[in-house]
């Protein structure tokens, strides 16, 4: 009902927008805009018949900003259309139309306060969350997004106080919370992949065993999803300046946006040993406690998160970093068991550009956990670079970029190289791309998707 | 000899004396003329340029560096990129500028076309020390310090650098003035400058400095091989609120044959652009 009603005020804005724009008084600007992406990717090899062999994400943005200069005021309307297909053994897709930044914002001289659903970064580094935590983040394609594109607005009280000397105090208060999107199967990109289609549509299995996975389920945890003031979240950021060095002085009090499966029987464990390592050993594990409960929670536990973060440049180098104290990450035990442990993480970027435009940035991240007793795919002081090498030619037409990331604790890789025509009068980009991942055991972030090597293609453009 | 050839004979003695007496009063008027043109043109040389050598090319350029320019300044401009085969690609941007006196700070946003639309530029001038600059993309959702000491990058693919952007203090050149000139039908200054070693791309810069306005309206760049490299042409100067405005500027880039004309659509002067305009939350803003 709730999506039925969204859709009929998205079909009504659509409509009506131009009429009301005429009745719009004069001292109220209103521009329109339209954005659209087709993206079509492609999986390189294929594994298995579970895999999905083409994909294509396809959106359409209409963006609305009305402002009133005189009074400092702004509304902003945007709605998005998306619609996804997934063409392997079967052909699926997903539809979704919503508002995606749907605020208003009033500025004086000495504040701004902004209300409704929008997106905030914080932080200083690239396409790593250290300390850009108050959006959550859509993880349904993995990383094949930016980080800036993966985001999605959340309801929210935004504060801004101005200070002097550039000096800001910057307030969020969120009355709900919203957990990143994730997928648990079904896709290329689900964190365990097209597992029960494999093992439902295989001869390998007994009735029993395949009753059992696919009696597998993971469901939200209602208590930290419920419309409840208990769960509010806050974030504070003082940011200033002194002498060379930008920065910003971090507190959070939030739920972790990124869900870690809990057990709640005994059973648990061995589920998600299961599905973390479907062998045919931890099948029969499973199949041998005979759980009829096979139901894991969405665990998304209050965190606090204190940090700092800072940039500068030096001769004629940018250097830029974060810190963060977490209290309360959730992880894995090695036996599958769910836990919470505080955690040091801080980041360091480097970049720089040649005279002939050559752009170079390498960033070094590193966690430390803290009590560690041994954890799931999680060493105690995991470390990784990574970074992006870039170039324009005829002056912007044509950019060739590439990404790439190596985990260095654990030996998995990503390399992401991408060239991109503009075609500047029609507003349209077109790209293609890889995705490779590589190495590492299925404990790693890459090495689990080592089979999903990615060619794609994007083409976009604003109107 | 006949009588009548005597006195044909002396009739021509006397035709060519008279010949002679008149080319010697024709030299002599030419020779007059020459000194009296010669003179002239020293008066007329002395006269003109008594303006240009009553000051040191020092003194022209910090006049150049102090001339009124406004406390602040808003332009709309229109930028057009023309590649060698003469294709446009045009922008539409937005610049506000404000002179605190100790520091000049600038911001500038780009409003087309719509793949970089958003693109927000900010620059505060340090005294004694490299700019602080930031530039914000939206899709990076946040400002970024860029460094403003590697002079040489173009600025957003167009044939100014960044250095280009920046005002140039006149004790980081010496400066000679080398004679003077006509340029858009008015008399202008040529200054030669020299850079001091490491403190510019451009090892000499040929300026015609508008002896009115103060403006430079012509600068011819050299390499260190001296090679002219880039060439910047004021197309129309105007005053606009009562300040001298170079309403159509060429940079030329030489060696790519890529040239970028900006043409200001409007320009307001002394408006009072407040301080919060060239923070760095005016970067980051909706």
């Amino acid at each position: 009902m709730k999506k039925r009603i969204q859709y009929m005020m998205i079909v009504a804005c659509l409509l009506g927008g131009n009429c009301f724009a005429a009745a719009v008084p004069a001292v109220i600007d209103w521009e329109v805009g339209a954005q659209w992406q087709a993206y079509g990717f492609m999986d390189t090899t294929q594994n298995d018949d579970t895999e999905d062999e083409v994909m294509s994400d396809n959106r359409i943005l209409w963006t609305n900003d009305l402002s009133w200069e005189e009074q400092d005021v702004f509304f902003k309307a945007d709605v998005q259309w998306r619609y996804e297909t997934y063409k392997g053994m079967d052909t699926e897709s997903r539809a979704q139309a919503r508002f995606r930044d749907l605020y208003g914002d009033m500025k004086r001289q000495n504040f701004e306060i902004a209300v409704g659903q929008k997106t905030v970064t914080w932080g200083k580094l690239d396409d790593f969350v250290i300390l850009d935590r108050v959006s959550p983040q859509d993880y349904s394609h993995f990383i094949l997004y930016d980080k800036e594109e993966r985001k999605d607005p959340v309801l929210m009280a935004q504060y801004q106080w101005f200070g002097w000397e550039g000096m800001t105090l910057e307030t969020v208060y969120m009355p709900e919370f919203r957990s990143s999107d994730l997928d648990f199967f079904g896709t290329n990109w689900a964190v365990f992949g097209h597992l029960k289609e494999a093992v439902s549509g295989s001869s390998d299995y007994t009735a029993a065993q395949k009753a059992i996975v696919s009696g597998i389920s993971i469901q939200e945890d209602d208590r930290v999803t419920d419309h409840a003031l208990g769960n509010s979240q806050v974030a504070f950021r003082l940011r200033g300046r002194r002498q060379e060095v930008d920065y910003g002085v971090y507190y959070m009090n939030l739920y972790h946006s990124l869900p870690v499966l809990k057990e709640t029987n005994p059973t648990g464990n061995t589920v998600k040993q299961f599905l973390y390592d479907p062998t045919a050993a931890n099948l029969t594990a499973l199949t041998g406690a005979g759980g009829n409960d096979l139901v894991l929670t969405e665990a998304h536990p209050r965190i606090q998160v204190v940090g700092l973060d800072w940039e500068t440049v030096w001769g004629a180098v940018g250097l830029r970093g974060e810190t963060a104290f977490v209290v309360g990450m959730p992880y894995l035990k090695e036996d599958f068991s769910y836990t919470e442990e505080n955690l040091v993480s801080f980041g360091i970027g480097v970049d720089h550009t040649t005279d002939s435009q050559w752009y170079f940035d390498v960033q070094y991240l590193q966690d430390y956990v803290f009590n560690y007793d041994g954890l799931y795919g999680m060493e105690e002081a995991p470390f990784l670079f990574s970074g992006t090498v870039a170039k324009d030619f005829c002056r912007g037409v044509v950019g060739l970029d590439l990404d790439w990331v190596w985990n260095a604790s654990y030996g998995d890789w990503m390399l992401n190289p991408e060239a991109t025509y503009t075609w500047e009068r029609s507003g349209v980009d077109v790209s293609v791309g890889m995705f490779v991942f590589q190495d590492g055991s299925s404990k790693t972030v890459f090495g689990r998707f080592d089979r999903n090597d990615t060619a794609y293609l994007k083409v976009g453009g604003k109107f | 000899m006949t009588l009548i050839d005597r006195e044909q004979k002396i009739e021509n003695k006397s035709q060519i004396k008279n010949k002679r007496q008149r080319t010697h009063c024709l030299t002599l008027f030419f020779e007059l003329l020459g000194i009296v043109f010669c003179l002239g043109f020293v008066v007329w040389c002395l006269l003109f340029s008594a303006r240009a050598f009553a000051m040191t090319g020092q003194e022209l350029a910090q006049k150049v560096y102090d001339r009124d320019d406004g406390d602040d300044a808003f332009f709309r401009t229109e930028m057009v990129l023309i590649d060698k085969n003469g294709r446009e690609r045009r922008r539409l941007l937005e610049t506000c500028v404000r002179d605190d006196g100790n520091r000049i700070r600038s911001y500038l946003e780009f409003l087309e076309p719509k793949d970089i639309e958003g693109t927000r530029f900010l620059s505060w001038e340090n005294e004694g020390a490299d700019d602080t600059q930031y530039l914000y993309l939206p899709e990076l959702g946040r400002a970024r310090r860029i460094v403003s000491s590697q002079k040489r990058l173009q600025f957003v693919n167009t044939d100014f650098t960044y250095e280009d952007m920046q005002r140039r203090r006149p004790e980081e050149d010496g400066h000679l003035i080398t004679g003077e000139t006509l340029y858009l039908d008015r008399p202008a200054y040529i200054l030669e400058s020299t850079a001091r070693p490491g403190t510019s791309q451009y090892a000499r810069r040929v300026s015609l400095v508008d002896a009115e306005a103060l403006v430079p309206v012509s600068v011819d760049y050299f390499d260190a091989k001296d090679r002219m490299i880039k060439t910047f042409r004021v197309l129309d100067l105007k005053k606009a609120g009562g300040i001298w405005t170079g309403m159509l500027v060429e940079m030329h880039d030489l060696k790519a044959d890529h040239r970028t004309r900006m043409r200001i659509l409007e320009v307001r002067y002394n408006t009072g652009i407040p301080q919060q305009v060239f923070e760095l939350r005016n970067l980051e803003h909706e």
